[in-house]
């Protein structure tokens, strides 16, 4: 056919259509004349028309979808690559197959990672082969290393990279149960290899759990530069290219990266900070799982995500208790400003680098304040208030010591022949401890008091070694002191005399007395301090056990096992059993005869347990009463109570009623001035926190 | 393969940029699933706004671009049929392919690729405009609007055309179709 030909045909075949389909036939009889074969070609044209179901009509995509789609699987033909054959296929990302391999000679294993349709085009190899060098460039034991590249017969580019025979970081830490603190010693490992590989300048740009793989020894290696980017790389056209939605998971996708703008190193602290959601709730910070991609787009860009601590509450409500872990109240408010700084949407307010998350993750696990600020002032008090509590407490439970010690030189001095001059001794020395302890008359003013009460305790200790022939007394200032240092957030020392503590007990009334179950139960709470719930529990309740069995059933050691267990189950997120058990606790100390402050205790306890619950009214209801107790007991502007006005601003602010909340604030601020001082206040390094805050002018 | 250095470069750019989208956006598509899109329209729009802002482009207009965008898109979806097709794999390469059960579907689709590629090919010897247009309204989803644009004639000349073409050439795809059932090798190469 030539190009006469063709326009003949279509002219008539045009003309044709514009009849009705009857009358076609005639009219193209007498239009063809006797050319049958033109007749035949337009009359087929028409056929055609009519059907309007060939390839063209359906559109090309269906057919894309099957020349390209997941339908149709590549797989490695040639096993042999250089000294590797190829053993098994171990999955499929980015641009490339990657496959298990071992090596001939050596016997070792290696993963191979090979182009996926090579033959494409040569920017598409090149472009593989450029990812391959970035990842040459790392050295470091967080990145799986790459050993040696090369080419096949026809050019496909191949690498040969470090096997990894590890599991991804979710699964990890799922299986094994992991505490708070373990889940982010392994984020910080992760953590460690991408800010090496921002010293390169590279940004990962793909972070994620699957990318993730710890291996049995508990080291990380992070996979997959698949989608890296050098920072600030000149030319390389197609690396000037914005990142395709497609080309990452939108999961832990970065806003910056969803609009196409340009990336940094804080798009890598964002997905870090999706993994720590995830680690810490149990869940994705968003439910992508039924939008579609624009659908994705707007909840990453403009949807906040809950809280960790809370998102945490509800996979523990819906999942079953056993795999969440738990933490203290102010615990979670710092991981919650952890996370969510991460998170930011904005780049420039979320941690500057890797280095700078780092660093405060550092500061939670030793206990301290984070860095980052958070949005609400709440949590600033909480934490300050909490620390200095203990120093108070701790500089109040000193008293015991030195009742301990002048027990021990009474018992010491009663074999004095003059009672007379004993008595005087144990006077002057009484008083010789109190001055000491409070110089300045002034007994919670700054760090240097922490310094005291250590001086001492650690003087005490030397004190309770020398007693080996009185060992009930030495037992007893083993638990005073371990408890102290408990207090003070020393587990290790406390950890060493808790349990010389039970051990001399043990041999002096046996394992199964009261007496003894009173240091078990000191070791158990210092277990609950430490995160380290099984062995807490079993201790507890060992405790409780002989204290239920073997004491009168108003014995006060009873109520305070269970308010231990109580305390213990809130701490690992039982809730409800905790409820239970504080439930029952609370009227062993409305006995008459009880201590005032015991019974507040357990309630405040029950309050939290109800706070974590969700059941937000009656911890409120408890809250109340518990603050009356406590100004009753403390006084009205006494740290504990403070406490109790924190947890009332904290519901509040969460419920969304933030005038109540900063009244309830404003109350605490009131009662940390009165009772530090003002001149404390400017000079103690806590406050600092309150300075950042802007509430320094109120001072 | 037909065009300037110039075209052939930027088609090969264009390869190992936008074949990630097709697959990505063709393993998202699921059998039977009518509300599943994939089409080429959005996948060369999605390509214009990645590479429009980078420098290689600056001096493409979108229609150009859209139309070597079509041209890409018949290039790669007509070799990967030709890699596919088990009596068409010739050479030496290392890849073996393995299908589920929609084999004898895809080996069909490719063969009316290959098809439609041939009888496209014959189409643009006798006329060049009218390839040009199938070429770009079908592997580049050009609109009658763009297409009309792109080769400065009205859109009802547009329409014509297109109606026209699309019938020959499914005459063209039935009758290989017919022979190759007869069991020659229809394929010219």
């Amino acid at each position: 056919m030539d190009s006469t030909r063709w326009e003949q045909i279509q002219t008539l075949f045009h003309e044709a259509a514009e009849r009705p389909a009857p009358e076609q036939r005639a009219f193209l009889q007498l239009a063809c004349g006797d050319d049958q074969s033109l007749l035949a070609e337009v009359l087929a044209l028409l056929e055609e028309d009519s059907r309007g179901a060939s390839l063209l009509d359906r559109g090309v995509a269906h057919a894309a979808y099957q020349m390209v789609g997941d339908a149709v699987h590549a797989s490695i033909r040639t096993k042999q690559f250089g000294p590797y054959r190829i053993k098994e296929i171990l999955g499929e990302g980015g641009m490339g197959v990657v496959y298990l391999a071992e090596r001939d000679d050596l016997g070792n294993l290696v993963a191979i990672k090979v182009l996926r349709d090579a033959w494409l085009s040569p920017a598409r190899r090149e472009r593989f082969s450029i990812e391959q060098r970035i990842l040459a460039q790392l050295n470091h034991h967080g990145i799986a290393r790459l050993y040696d590249a090369n080419t096949l017969e026809d050019g496909t580019p191949w690498f040969v990279m470090e096997y990894v025979d590890g599991v991804p970081l979710t699964d990890y830490y799922n299986k094994n149960n992991s505490s708070i603190d373990e889940r982010l010693r392994l984020l910080r490992l992760v953590c460690e290899a991408v800010q090496y590989a921002h010293q390169h300048a590279l940004i990962h740009r793909d972070l994620k759990p699957s990318n993730i793989l710890v291996k049995r020894d508990g080291s990380v290696r992070l996979l997959d530069f698949g989608i890296a980017k050098q920072i600030e790389e000149l030319d390389a056209p197609a690396n000037q290219t914005r990142t395709a939605l497609r080309l990452m998971t939108p999961a832990y996708a970065a806003p910056e990266q969803i609009r196409g703008e340009r990336t940094g190193v804080q798009t890598d602290v964002y997905a870090l900070g999706v993994i720590l959601y995830e680690l810490l709730a149990g869940r994705l910070p968003f439910d992508l799982s039924h939008k579609t991609d624009a659908g994705a787009a707007a909840a990453i860009t403009t949807q906040e995500p809950a809280k960790p601590s809370i998102a945490a509450q509800h996979t523990a409500e819906t999942a079953g208790h056993a795999h969440l872990p738990a933490a203290t109240k102010a615990a979670w408010s710092d991981l919650d400003v952890l996370c969510l700084t991460a998170m930011h949407k904005d780049p420039a307010r979320r941690y500057q680098s890797v280095e700078a998350f780092i660093r405060d993750v550092d500061h939670y696990l030793k206990g301290e304040p984070l860095e980052a600020q958070p949005d609400s002032l709440r949590y600033t008090f909480g934490k300050f208030v909490n620390r200095r509590w203990q120093a108070v407490s701790a500089a109040a439970a000193v008293f015991a010591i030195v009742v301990g010690l002048v027990i021990f030189y009474t018992v010491r001095l009663t074999t004095a022949r003059n009672a007379a001059l004993a008595e005087a001794a144990r006077t002057q020395r009484i008083q010789r401890f109190m001055t000491n302890l409070f110089q300045g008359g002034d007994p919670s003013a700054g760090p240097a008091d922490d310094l005291r009460v250590v001086t001492l305790l650690d003087r005490g200790v030397q004190e309770a070694r020398s007693l080996d022939t009185e060992p009930a007394v030495q037992a007893e200032m083993y638990e005073t002191l371990g408890g102290i240092y408990q207090k003070l957030g020393k587990f290790d020392q406390a950890d060493s005399l808790l349990q010389s503590a039970v051990a001399t007990r043990k041999s002096l009334f046996g394992p199964d007395s009261p007496e003894t179950a009173k240091s078990i139960l000191a070791l158990g709470s210092l277990r609950d301090a430490q995160a380290k719930y099984d062995e807490a529990e079993k201790l507890i309740r060992q405790a409780l056990d002989t204290n239920t069995r073997r004491l009168p059933r108003n014995d006060p050691a009873i109520a305070k096992s269970q308010l231990a267990l109580g305390r213990l189950l809130e701490d690992r997120g039982a809730y409800s059993q905790s409820i239970a058990i504080l439930e029952q606790t609370a009227p062993l100390y409305s006995r008459p005869g009880s201590a005032p402050a015991d019974l507040a205790d357990t309630l405040h306890e029950l309050a939290n347990a109800n706070y974590y619950a969700g059941h937000y009214e009656v911890s409120d209801a408890l809250n109340q009463r518990v603050l009356l107790m406590y100004k009753e007991i403390y006084g009205d502007r006494h740290p504990r109570v403070a406490d109790i006005l924190i947890n009332l601003g904290a519901v509040r602010y969460d419920l969304g009623h933030y005038s109540e909340a900063e009244r309830y604030d404003r109350q605490v601020l009131d009662i940390v001035q009165a009772w530090y001082g003002k001149d404390n206040a400017d000079t103690a390094a806590d406050l600092t926190i309150l300075a950042r805050t802007g509430l320094r002018e109120s001072l | 393969m037909e065009g300037t250095p110039e075209e052939r470069q930027e088609i090969d750019y264009l390869f190992s940029v936008t074949y990630e989208e097709l697959r990505r956006l063709a393993s998202t598509v699921r059998r039977g699933d009518p509300s599943a899109t994939l089409s080429p329209t959005v996948l060369v729009n999605e390509a214009w706004l990645k590479l429009a802002a980078s420098p290689r482009f600056a001096a493409t207009s979108r229609l150009h671009f859209k139309r070597i965008a079509a041209r890409a898109m018949r290039q790669l979806l007509i070799e990967a049929a030709r890699r596919r097709h088990p009596r068409k794999r010739g050479g030496d390469d290392n890849w073996s392919v393995t299908f589920d059960d929609s084999v004898q579907e895809a080996v069909t689709t490719g063969d009316e690729l290959l098809a439609l590629d041939t009888a496209l090919a014959e189409l643009a010897r006798i006329n060049p405009r009218q390839a040009l247009m199938v070429e770009s309204r079908f592997f580049g989803g050009l609109d009658t609007l763009e297409t009309s644009e792109l080769l400065g004639v009205s859109e009802a000349t547009i329409l014509r055309d297109w109606r026209a073409a699309k019938a020959w050439l499914a005459h063209e795809l039935r009758q290989s179709s017919t022979r190759g059932q007869a069991g020659e090798a229809g394929e010219k190469r």
